[in-house]
């Protein structure tokens, strides 16, 4: 979750690409206000209640987390407005993850028009 | 009192990799430095126990031994992905698949993906793991 933390302190850079950072949780009520409270306000988050978005990407990790849930794979989606993926990227395990820096420049090699 | 303090190192060096993440974020995907320490603790360790012989410093090399390998075996195997099939490619159009899900917001209030995507030129989905 600490990468949504370094998201949201580069919500200015994004900003100007035009890009809006949304989350995607599986957490409980209680679990995602806490996250909410500490990512701050620059990420919108959405609850995947039954998982369907997860699934749709394939992400749903074969390995429940301790609690016995399922949890998605880390990962970044970038979506246009009329819902074309632009990019997709996921962790190789779940120890790591893209920095802003990184995914800043994914960005806007995807929105630089190719000649 | 100093083998003990060698043997510390190895967990310490792990703890460390681990504040690293959830403190600040670095992420490593070979944490090569965390694995170094705890090797030269072992030698460090080993050559102590080679002077002085004693059922508690060989516990001290077991020990230290058996967490360096949980760690690597962890980093490098355990928390590895198994390939999972990509279904949604760079180019799809998902406009359609994604209109109709039970997503929502913190308050319970329904939330219409397609529409969302209107309000910008671009959205980043992140998909994470709660608390790690």
């Amino acid at each position: 979750m600490v990468e949504l933390v370094k998201l949201q302190k580069n919500k200015p850079a994004f900003d100007e690409l035009g890009t809006s950072i949304v989350a995607v949780t599986v957490e409980d009520n209680d679990g995602m206000r806490k996250t909410m409270k500490r990512v701050g306000s620059g990420v919108a988050f959405i609850r995947d209640t039954e998982g369907q978005l997860m699934d749709l990407f394939g992400l749903r990790d074969q390995a429940p987390n301790p609690s016995g849930k399922s949890v998605p794979r880390s990962a970044n989606i970038l979506l246009r407005q009329d819902g074309q993926v632009l990019w997709v990227h996921n962790s190789p395990n779940y120890r790591v993850r893209l920095g802003p820096d990184d995914v800043l420049d994914a960005i806007k090699q995807r929105l630089t028009p190719s000649k | 009192m100093r083998p003990t303090l060698i043997f510390l190192m190895v967990p310490f060096s792990f703890l460390v990799y681990f504040l690293l993440v959830l403190g600040m974020g670095i992420f490593q995907e070979y944490p090569v430095i965390h694995y170094l320490v705890a090797f030269v603790a072992l030698f460090y360790l080993f050559k102590a126990t080679r002077e002085k012989r004693t059922a508690y410093l060989w516990v001290l090399n077991g020990l230290g031994w058996v967490l360096t390998l949980f760690f690597i075996w962890w980093t490098l195997i355990f928390s590895t992905y198994k390939q999972n099939p990509w279904p949604i490619k760079e180019q799809d159009n998902i406009s359609a698949r994604i209109a109709d899900m039970a997503l929502e917001t913190v308050d319970g209030e329904p939330v219409v993906l397609p529409e969302l995507l209107q309000k910008n030129p671009t959205t980043l989905l992140v998909f994470f793991r709660g608390h790690w």
